[in-house]
């Protein structure tokens, strides 16, 4: 197991380094820098663009300006966002919280909802619970998330009154754990949505498969009580694949959501990445490259040992 | 929407005439939908009888309020929407445009832009210009203090000129202080290498001379500078101001309001200072909300932010259907333009021409745009200082053919209009396209972000066709034609250039009679607009949403911040 792991993470480097060369030169070919930006907007004078220019060392070649970024990274700095000078690793920071928050609730909801009812579902197939179910599945997985989020604004914010419109947080008022429920509800409960449809699916194939399998049938032949047959042998084997789907969704909570972010105008990771992209803030988009590949290779990493425990049949042999 | 625009009109008209009456409130003109039920006679077809009908009609009314002579009420706060990166909250010494939200209700400026177009006063209660226009003093109040209780000095405002002529100082703002004498010997060689054109008469008073005649610098310096404390930042090397920690926690400050809290992307909290000269702040407290406008129109409706601009039209037009909102327009400082390549010889000046001629204006600031934009009739904004109007353009198809033909276009040609990929543009570039098709043009869209177009009107000029956006004015015409239209500048986006429109970009700087420049303005504007490197399509008249317990918060191109001592609300029951 130790071999192992020590190879895997030094392939992960590898692997690290590589996406950051290629992040790197395909966000330097999209036309237009971080000051042509600035010129559009009417802002830049011919002066103080030089000036910018030499002081983000833009006028370097595309290799130096890699070389000079990749030293600053093993110093453990990110650089300066260009758009804002705030340290790049302080304006990440300050995303990575709230969309922390938000997609971790979103997961959670999600997995609470999903499990029982798939498994409900696949025990009660063609009832109308597992027809109820199979269908709201469907719908949350095909109905575009800006018109659930914005339906759920209307109807909970501006119909009902239940729940604010946008944000974190009342603003100006102290912090209160009630509100920062009350206005994580709607934005979580529609990430959620998405998630919950696809994981029910998954849970509901993935037991009936299993309940079908030969062991199941040598179980019950056993003797055991139908809750053991259940626990002990079909669910374990049944909720394998969920398994794999979380590891594979750690990436997915760091990214972001952009359009729940924005219609909900929560201050997240998918803004910053579209602000950033617009902005050609390079150094807050190689930080965000960064930060996404290392989840990447980390949810990886997570999701293979995760099974390898779960699953005696994959153990790692040394 | 003709109606809109008359307010927009009326609303401007109104300011101007009530103003100068010596009313000191702001006035608002507000469109309120009304349902009326009227009683109307119908014949019905199949029995020929004569029925009385009930019919329900919406009604527009416009009301054009008179000065709001409501009683101010003190206390409450204001939720106020913004978005987009601050980089810093200390004036002159950053980069992000956003930034301004912020720190201009913190620090005054020595001179403010009246709603009644005139300079007036602000942290400087006197001013005179010489005969020659290089000499400008300014006098600070006596009663003008930092929120520390230490007086605003001349030195202040001398001291926080001096910083920007510092070859370290790298902010946005040096063009204010340019054109003062030693400036530019300065910028290049730093402080020994020149003597600064900045004299302290005496304690209030300071004395500015320029390196030759320039009119404009009342208008950049005087309503754009905003002085730092000498006595808090003075020993601070400048090129680690903007590290220091006075950016993001601004204190000593100058303005009605001081900074409470800020949390990046989040909220700024600013609460009143007390002693303002002009009279304490009725607000206790103001919020600035940092929202995207898509999540504007919801909170609005739901009454958690109180004013916002930003708000699409269709929303706004919804919005302003609620008894506590009301809609103002405003004229926005960009005109919007098709600019064409200038060093591209398929564009001769008829071929320009014809393109211009062959939009309809009028049809689509009415019906793309629902009267939310006033077709422009020149290269300056029509709303703007030094504008004359000019040929405007007016749509005309049969003309636009009739210079086709002369110019000898080849109609099999295709060319590429590239084109921002948000709002309004997406919406009217395909009525334009429609237009140019009629008399026989083939155009192309591309859409793009703006970065990436300015990117290839600079770096790969041979893909650049046409293009379609917008240009920011400025209280000083000078600015925006030394921007837009001198050889070479960065923003001179229709690659312009004449080295006689340059020579008279210069003298019209430098004239110090008023009315001379003004001449030189005018011709400038009748040859540029003749040459039509950029058409001039209209002026957007841009939706701001404001609850109606909110008062004395009138939006303008500029300025609006101005009056934010004198903003009041009702409270929120």
């Amino acid at each position: 197991m130790g071999q192992y792991l020590v190879r895997r993470l030094l392939i992960s480097l590898v692997l690290l380094l590589g996406v950051t060369v290629l992040d790197f030169f395909i966000i330097s070919l999209a036309p237009g820098d971080p000051l042509d930006y600035l010129v559009g907007a009417g802002e830049m004078t011919l002066t103080s663009e030089k000036k910018l220019r030499e002081r983000w060392g833009l006028n370097d070649p595309l290799h130096v300006r890699y070389a000079r970024w990749f030293g600053q990274v093993l110093r453990g700095n990110l650089g300066f966002s260009l758009d804002t000078g705030e340290p790049v690793t302080k304006r990440i920071g300050q995303r990575l919280g709230p969309t922390l928050v938000l997609m971790g609730s979103a997961l959670a909801l999600a997995y609470t909802i999903a499990i029982p009812a798939g498994v409900l579902s696949a025990l009660k197939r063609h009832s109308f619970f597992d027809a109820a179910v199979t269908t709201f599945a469907l719908l949350g997985v095909s109905l575009p998330n800006f018109f659930i989020g914005l339906l759920g604004v209307y109807i909970f914010s501006l119909k009902l009154n239940l729940l604010p419109t946008s944000g974190m947080q009342t603003i100006g008022a102290p912090f209160s754990i009630v509100d920062r429920i009350r206005h994580l509800i709607l934005p979580a409960s529609i990430l959620g949505m998405m998630l919950v449809g696809e994981l029910t699916r998954y849970t509901r194939s993935s037991l009936q498969d299993v309940l079908s399998q030969d062991y199941v049938r040598t179980a019950r032949a056993k003797g055991l009580r139908e809750r053991v047959v259940m626990t002990r042998h079909a669910l374990r084997n049944a909720l394998l694949p969920l398994i794999t789907i979380l590891g594979l969704r750690i990436p997915w909570m760091i990214g972001g959501a952009l359009i729940v972010e924005t219609i909900f105008s929560w201050p997240g990771m998918g803004l910053l990445t579209v602000q950033a992209t617009r902005h050609r803030d390079y150094s807050v988009l190689m930080g965000l490259a960064l930060v996404a590949a290392t989840m990447g290779i980390l949810g990886n990493l997570i999701a293979d040992l995760l099974y390898s425990v779960a699953d005696p049949r994959i153990r790692i042999q040394d | 929407m003709r109606i809109l625009r008359v307010l927009g009109l009326l609303a401007l008209f109104s300011a101007l005439v009530l103003t100068a009456c010596g009313t000191e409130e702001v006035e608002v003109t507000r469109i309120v939908k009304e349902t009326v039920v009227e009683k109307e006679t119908v014949v019905v077809e199949s029995t020929s009888e004569v029925v009385k009908q009930e019919v329900t009609r919406v009604v527009e009314k416009i009301i054009t309020t008179t000065p709001d002579t409501a009683e101010p009420i003190r206390g409450g706060e204001l939720r106020y929407a913004v978005f987009g990166a601050v980089d810093s909250l200390m004036p002159q010494h950053y980069h992000a445009g956003n930034s301004r939200d912020i720190f201009e209700f913190l620090f005054d400026s020595l001179l403010v832009w009246s709603p009644e177009g005139k300079l007036g006063p602000r942290l400087a209660d006197e001013w005179t210009v010489s005969a020659d226009a290089t000499t400008f003093t300014f006098h600070i109040r006596d009663d003008a203090y930092w929120t520390d209780g230490e007086p605003i000095t001349a030195e202040d405002v001398a001291w926080s000129i001096e910083l920007m002529t510092h070859p370290d100082y790298y902010g946005i703002d040096y063009s204010l202080v340019a054109p003062i004498k030693g400036a530019s010997e300065r910028k290049e060689g730093g402080p020994e290498a020149a003597e600064l054109g900045v004299k302290i008469i005496d304690d209030k008073t300071l004395e500015i001379t320029t390196e030759q005649p320039y009119q404009g610098l009342l208008f950049g310096l005087g309503i754009e500078l905003r002085p730092l404390p000498k006595h808090v930042l003075g020993d601070v090397p400048v090129g680690e101001l903007i590290e220091s920690d006075f950016r993001w926690n601004p204190s000593p400050s100058s303005g009605p309001f001081m900074l409470e809290e800020f949390v990046a992307d989040d909220h700024a909290t600013l609460v009143a200072n007390k002693d303002y000269y002009l009279g304490e702040p009725y607000l206790d407290r103001l919020l600035i909300v940092f929202m995207a406008d898509e999540a504007r129109p919801a909170a609005l409706q739901a009454q958690e932010i109180d004013v916002a601009d930003g708000v699409p039209v269709v929303d706004a037009e919804e919005l302003a259907k609620l008894p506590y909102l009301e809609l103002q327009t405003w004229p926005a400082a960009h005109i919007q333009y098709v600019s064409f390549n200038w060093t591209d010889p398929k564009f001769t000046k008829e071929v320009r021409q014809a393109f211009c001629y062959a939009i309809d204006k009028g049809s689509i600031t009415e019906h793309v745009l629902s009267g939310f934009a006033e077709p422009a009739a020149g290269i300056l904004n029509q709303f703007y200082p030094g504008y004359t109007p000019q040929n405007d353009y007016t749509y005309d198809p049969e003309k636009a053919r009739e210079l086709l033909e002369e110019a000898g276009w080849d109609l099999n040609t295709e060319v590429t209009l590239i084109h921002p990929n948000y709002e309004p543009y997406t919406r009217f570039v395909a009525a334009m396209q429609a237009n140019w098709q009629q008399v026989g043009l083939k155009v192309s869209l591309q859409a793009m972000d703006v970065a990436q177009m300015v990117g290839i009107v600079r770096n790969e000029p041979e893909k650049y066709d046409m293009a379609t956006w917008g240009f920011k004015n400025y209280m000083d015409p000078d600015i925006y034609f030394t921007r837009r239209y001198y050889t070479g500048q960065a923003a001179n986006l229709s690659l312009y250039s004449r080295p006689e429109i340059d020579e008279m970009i210069i003298e019209a700087r430098h004239e110090p009679d008023p009315e001379e420049r003004q001449a030189l303005y005018d011709e400038l504007q009748r040859i540029i607009t003749e040459d039509c490197t950029n058409c001039p399509l209209w002026v957007n008249l841009e939706p701001a949403i404001v609850n109606t317990r909110v008062h004395n918060v009138q939006w303008r191109s500029f300025g609006t911040r101005d009056d934010s001592y004198k903003w009041w609300v009702e409270p929120l029951d």
